[in-house]
């Protein structure tokens, strides 16, 4: 698992509520976590850490709410806790281990959240088929489908979660409405944890 | 009609001038440096950003010495500013800690500074690039690595100094702690051609380029296949089109029998100091328009010379007489077409250079 200190320019919010990615699969041994990036055809082995913080993605519980437990567990303060809980799944989130959603403890979040285009990325539009972005910072390229451009698309003009769901429903009108949510929310906040799409928090 | 694989190009290598510093003897370069005027800086700021709107990735920055250019930061940050990633191709001699230090506010978006070294010692690098060139650029990469710039090395391999590229590839790897790093043999291109007696191998010496470069890999895995071409991969493919006529076995990922062993066209662009847009920097004469009058996206697209050189790949190696009946055809692509113009006026012809039968001695001629 790739140290921490090389995620420094992922800063993760502590609503964040991770939950382990479809690409994962974990296996708990007596001695040891293995886990198995699918898309990568990789293994990894976790360390005692990395291998806590996995087994306490229930789905509900955000980041917060893990640092704290984190901190009682492994006896350290509380600012220490949060440290490291960030830096695993800076990693996690990293290595598309776990993806994010987030919590609404201060409020329905998907109602106040804008999401953007990265300024930084570059739109290439290869052809009909679809598009590919392209990181210079961290040089990652991103494909496209249709959809995905029609999604970036509507994000340069910065959509909340509940305006993207609702013109992709209305575009896929034949398609049930809560698979549509469903991909659409998927979609983003991969996008978004990969660092193609930022988020405006609205006052 | 060969279609361009990708509706515009991944990668662009641009010659942003032709002055240089320094008069190396195997210099590629020099006939388009004599002829031809550098691009002034607005018309390079508005070519970026023609690239960012057709979705360029990555540009080499290349000369001459680019840091003859005065403009040369206000070059970069259009580079930067128009969401590309770069390389940098230079002999260093003129990267003080000034320079690396303003170079180091674009470490994010510089893929590697390519410096040129051809000896481990002043005596082999100077006979090449000129008196004190090599203590000025171990200088240049003294202050590369103090400012954590990433940084590679390209070793341009010839007659000259064959005998010290052992000693130069372990220069690299031990006392500078290179990891990675690129050999290539001199191009009889530009000064290179002027000074081809001097410089080109024999084809024992070329034997021996093999030799050194397949020890060092055996000693240090890895480390010198900096290269997309080079003695290191033209021994490998030896030895596998051997083992082919031996075993009837032959692993090829390429397509062999035509020429396809340039794959340029499908992906990259090059342009030069005064704006020419040509295939490949090793390809100088087949200029395909001008920056500031024609598109990218329309020579791209329309070029007759790209499209050329695309269906180039669908021709028959034994069209080229000198193949006509070879053996080897079934295992050869017939190499670089820069150098095969170089040596023998022709596109659709076999680069000399890649000649299995040369390699082998079956063509004692060796002729071009």
């Amino acid at each position: 698992m790739a140290n921490s200190s090389q995620n420094a320019r992922i800063v993760l919010s502590p609503d964040l509520v991770p939950r382990i990615s479809p690409q994962a699969a974990i296996e708990y041994f007596d001695e040891k976590t293995l886990i198995l990036n699918m898309r990568l055809r990789s293994v990894a082995e976790l360390n005692v850490k990395h291998s806590w913080a996995l087994k306490h993605v229930d789905g509900q519980s955000n980041l917060a709410q893990m640092a704290q437990a984190y901190a009682t567990v492994f006896a350290i303060s509380d600012e220490q806790a949060w440290i490291e809980v960030h830096g695993i799944f800076a990693d996690l989130l990293e290595a598309d281990l776990v993806r994010s959603t987030y919590s609404s403890s201060k409020g329905n979040n998907m109602d106040t959240t804008r999401y953007i285009v990265n300024p930084d990325v570059n739109l290439r539009e290869e052809d009909e088929d679809g598009a590919l972005l392209y990181n210079p910072d961290t040089d990652r390229v991103q494909l496209l489908n249709p959809t995905g451009l029609h999604i970036w698309k509507l994000c340069a003009q910065g959509r909340t979660m509940e305006e993207l769901i609702a013109s992709l429903q209305a575009d896929f009108d034949e398609v049930p409405a809560d698979a549509v949510a469903t991909d659409v929310e998927e979609f983003v906040t991969h996008m978004t944890d990969s660092g193609f799409l930022g988020m405006l928090q609205l006052s | 009609m060969p279609e361009p694989a990708l509706k515009m190009p991944t990668f662009v290598d641009i010659a942003v001038t032709g002055r240089c510093n320094l008069k190396c003897k195997h210099c590629y370069y020099a006939d388009e440096m004599v002829a031809r005027s550098d691009l002034p800086t607005e018309t390079w700021l508005a070519f970026f950003e023609e690239l960012r709107e057709v979705g360029v990735m990555r540009v080499c920055l290349t000369g001459g010495e680019i840091f003859m250019r005065r403009d040369i930061w206000e070059l970069m940050e259009g580079v930067v500013r128009n969401k590309m990633r770069f390389t940098v191709n230079t002999n260093a001699t003129m990267i003080t800690d000034s320079v690396a230090d303003r170079l180091s506010q674009y470490r994010r978006r510089i893929d590697h500074i390519q410096v040129s070294v051809d000896g481990s010692r002043p005596e082999t690098h100077d006979a090449l690039r000129g008196k004190g060139a090599f203590e000025r650029t171990m200088r240049g990469i003294d202050a590369l690595k103090r400012f954590g710039i990433p940084w590679t090395v390209r070793v341009t391999v010839s007659k000259l100094n064959l005998p010290d590229l052992e000693a130069t590839m372990k220069m690299l790897h031990h006392d500078l702690g290179l990891q990675g790093f690129g050999v290539n043999e001199a191009y009889p291109m530009g000064a290179g051609h002027c000074n081809h007696s001097a410089l080109e191998m024999t084809q024992e010496e070329r034997r021996e380029s093999f030799r050194v470069m397949q020890k060092f890999d055996r000693e240090y895995p890895g480390v010198a296949r900096g290269a997309m071409a080079g003695p290191l991969l033209i021994a490998e493919l030896i030895e596998k089109v051997n083992r082919a006529r031996e075993t009837g076995q032959f692993d090829a990922p390429y397509r062999t029998g035509c020429f396809t062993g340039c794959n340029v066209m499908w992906q990259d662009l090059a342009v030069l100091h005064d704006g020419s847009y040509v295939p490949c920097n090793q390809l100088p004469h087949m200029v395909l328009g001008k920056v500031g009058q024609d598109s990218l996206r329309d020579v791209w697209l329309n070029a007759p010379g790209l499209k050329m050189l695309r269906e180039r790949h669908t021709v028959s190696l034994e069209t080229d007489p000198r193949c006509n009946g070879c053996s080897y055809v079934a295992y050869c692509t017939g190499g670089c077409p820069g150098i095969a113009y170089s040596l023998t006026g022709g596109v659709n012809r076999s680069n000399p250079r890649d000649c299995y039968r040369a390699y082998v001695g079956e063509d004692p001629v060796y002729a071009y």
